[in-house]
């Protein structure tokens, strides 16, 4: 009898337990209304993975899609537009901006455990996630995109090792001297015809050499032909000029371009710091284990690419309402257990890096990075580079898509029509000046 | 009704400035969108692409279908699976059709960089060369392949119904008379074929000024802007530079093209087939 008693006792303690966890979590849906959770297709079986989970463990109700191939940004505003029932989504910075500024999304400063979440974010995270003073989303990843990769063999087939270019003017140098000496294959640039191709090259290397697309006070355009800004344009046209980059790359996407470095023929390439982990597996890559980068020397290189998990404004029940909150924070932040579940995953699979120092600085964070890397120096090497790399401040301007798109093709242009950097910067500082008037920012 | 609100709300948004932010606002600007059209440069160089990549891509459609409809017609055996071979490329989607000629074109995985290094016996990736085909000067006539590749098919197929109503006694006179090959093409087959070929040409050119998908996918208006025809960049203005005005304005210039040559195609020789 006295066996009965504690199987029951067991078996009540078992059911009991992980309902108490749930009901203390605050983070179970209160009605059965369907949340609509979209993004871009980046590693989806992982993402239905992790919406399953949630499903399945707290009893939600998520259905989660993909938006297709194409500009994600233009795609969702445009279902923003249409009214589609959407209610978690994907964003950057300068989409979110966008999407709040147009009314389309909610703050996230009213979701459970935001004390938390606000004390676990890094401030350059919380600097790229805010915007008026307030929380847009939650973190879905950071990294650094623009960072030079360097593949190590040929760099020491070269003689390089000891003359790692310190900043973009002694990288282009160095590239020219090797192309003068007849060295092919040297650089694959990240001059890719995406929304985040060519465009955010020119804005990593404006910003990195001292510079800023814009003025932060005023807005008003701040591009020079003698300043940074031409100085990045008459690089360009060298190398480009000089044959060292093929004319397709203008119409590459970053899979082609992660291809191109992965085969082992490139000396140097402009990449995501997520992508090490790819360059650095022998299953995807020639060059595993052989993958190392420029290291920061006071200047940087490239920005702080990051997303994040977004609420929209839609109109809801209140119940469904209250529901996106939970997700939104289940899925940005810590889970029903009190575990930044779907942070740690990104980091441990992709090497995605989060906003929450929890994920960042746990042990398993560590060595999934350290995996990632060619050597163990790069693991403090690449924090001192993501800790350096800067946010765009007119990724806080409206119309920062907008002058996106412009940039996009008229940077292609110039390289192929070998246009006068003069020129060039002309154009860029109207369309500044057209979308301020547009948007009746001054 | 559903041409008419779709058009109304076209020829209103023509006249708009748009904006979504700070709540949706419209502001009444009158031709203005339709004067900047003709003053940007941007505009002129996308009609220009488009000419083009419409040209190449009706003479290659119609030369490529009546080639594969003749083949059809005088293949004794295996007609069956040689139609359906042929009919592949049209039942494609244009998207995957985008995805397969991007790889297909570019220079380090590409066919050309592949035959060329075949040729040349080049078989190590040290001696290797590179010849892409995606290029400011080659990819609006690549574009215009892809495009006509996935044409082609219904071309053919309508020209072959076509040829099958031709009397075979006709080509018995023809020999009669000592006519040669090219001869018996032009004087027996290709008169009737006429009326077809002018219906499949203002087919192919109305749906080759309207297509898009295709473009975006396999070089988003790229390199640069040198494949941006007029569909890609009223996609560009409205949906990436949410200038919804001047694109709309733009998509009534292209309306008028479409219109316009339809209409020069006929004057100049439906009129003519009519007269016939």
């Amino acid at each position: 009898m006295k066996l009965i008693y504690l199987a029951i006792l067991l078996a009540s303690t078992m059911v009991a337990t992980p309902l108490a966890v749930l009901a203390q979590s605050g983070l179970e849906p209160t009605g059965d209304e369907t949340i609509f959770f979209r993004g871009w297709p980046y590693k989806p079986d992982v993402v239905d993975d992790n919406v399953n989970r949630y499903n399945a463990s707290v009893g939600g109700n998520v259905d989660y899609q993909t938006v297709t191939h194409g500009d994600y940004p233009s795609l969702m505003e445009k279902s923003l537009i249409a009214g589609e029932s959407l209610d978690i989504i994907y964003g950057n910075p300068p989409t979110a901006v966008r999407f709040y500024e147009a009314g389309w999304i909610a703050p996230a400063d009213n979701v459970p455990n935001i004390d938390a979440i606000r004390d676990d974010m890094y401030d350059n995270a919380s600097y790229a996630f805010s915007y008026d003073g307030k929380l847009l989303g939650l973190s879905y990843f950071l990294a650094v995109r623009g960072m030079v990769l360097v593949n190590t063999d040929r760099q020491a087939e070269l003689g390089l090792q000891d003359a790692q270019p310190a900043n973009w003017d002694a990288f282009y140098d160095q590239l020219l001297e090797l192309n003068a000496q007849g060295v092919k294959d040297v650089y694959m640039p990240h001059w890719f015809n995406e929304f985040y191709g060519i465009s955010w090259a020119y804005i990593w290397e404006v910003l990195n050499r001292g510079g800023s697309q814009i003025d932060p006070e005023t807005l008003a355009p701040a591009l020079t032909v003698e300043g940074p800004a031409g100085e990045t344009l008459r690089d360009w046209k060298a190398i480009y000029n000089a044959d060292m980059v093929n004319e397709e790359v203008l119409s590459f996407n970053e899979a082609a371009i992660v291809d191109a470095f992965g085969s082992g023929r490139f000396l140097y390439s402009t990449q995501a710091s997520y992508n090490l982990a790819v360059f650095n597996d022998p299953v995807q890559s020639q060059v595993a284990g052989k993958t190392s980068f420029l290291g920061f020397e006071g200047a940087g290189w490239g920005l702080l690419d990051s997303a994040m998990y977004l609420r929209t404004s839609r109109d809801r029940s209140d119940a469904l309402d209250e529901d996106t909150r939970r997700f939104q924070s289940w899925y940005g932040y810590r889970d029903h257990e009190g575990n930044v579940a779907v942070g740690q995953r990104w980091a441990n699979n992709s090497m995605l890096f989060s906003a929450y120092k929890s994920v960042m600085e746990s042990d398993e964070s560590k060595a999934a990075f350290r995996q990632g890397l060619a050597s163990d120096e790069d693991y403090d090497r690449l924090l001192t580079l993501y800790a350096n790399a800067p946010h765009p401040h007119m990724w806080k301007v409206v119309w920062a898509e907008e002058y996106n798109a412009f940039l996009r093709q008229r940077l292609g242009r110039f390289l192929i029509n070998d246009e006068p950097v003069e020129q060039v910067i002309a154009d860029l500082n109207a369309d500044i000046e057209k979308l301020n008037k547009k948007h009746g920012l001054n | 009704m559903v041409m008419a609100y779709p058009m109304g709300y076209a020829i209103w948004l023509s006249m708009q400035e748009v904006s979504f932010f700070g709540g949706f606002r419209t502001s009444f600007v009158g031709i203005e969108n339709y004067r900047e059209a003709l003053y940007s440069d941007n505009f002129w160089w996308s009609v220009r692409v488009t000419v083009q990549f419409v040209l190449v891509s009706v003479v290659l459609a119609m030369l490529i279908g009546l080639g594969l409809a003749l083949l059809m017609h005088h293949v004794r055996r295996g007609r069956a699976l040689l139609g359906a071979i042929i009919i592949l490329p049209w039942s494609i989607s244009l998207y995957g059709a985008g995805v397969m000629w991007q790889y297909l074109a570019r220079g380090q995985s590409g066919v050309a960089s592949s035959l060329i290094n075949r040729m040349l016996g080049r078989t190590t990736p040290d001696t290797a060369v590179e010849y892409s085909l995606i290029s400011s000067e080659q990819i609006v006539n690549l574009l215009a392949l892809g495009n006509a590749w996935n044409l082609a098919p219904l071309v053919a197929f309508f020209l072959l119904a076509n040829l099958k109503t031709i009397p075979e006694r006709l080509y018995d006179l023809a020999r009669v008379d000592r006519l040669n090959v090219w001869q018996r093409f032009l004087i027996v087959t290709l008169p009737p074929l006429q009326y077809t070929l002018f219906v499949f040409t203002t087919i192919t050119l109305i749906m080759s000024m309207k297509l898009l998908d295709f473009i975006f996918v396999m070089s988003a208006g790229g390199p640069g802007d040198a494949s941006a025809t007029l569909t890609f960049r009223l996609f560009d203005l409205a949906f990436r530079q949410s200038n919804y005005g001047l694109s709309a304005a733009m998509s009534f210039y292209l309306l008028f093209l479409i219109i316009g040559s339809a209409l020069a195609l006929f004057f100049f020789w439906g009129r003519r087939l009519e007269d016939t």
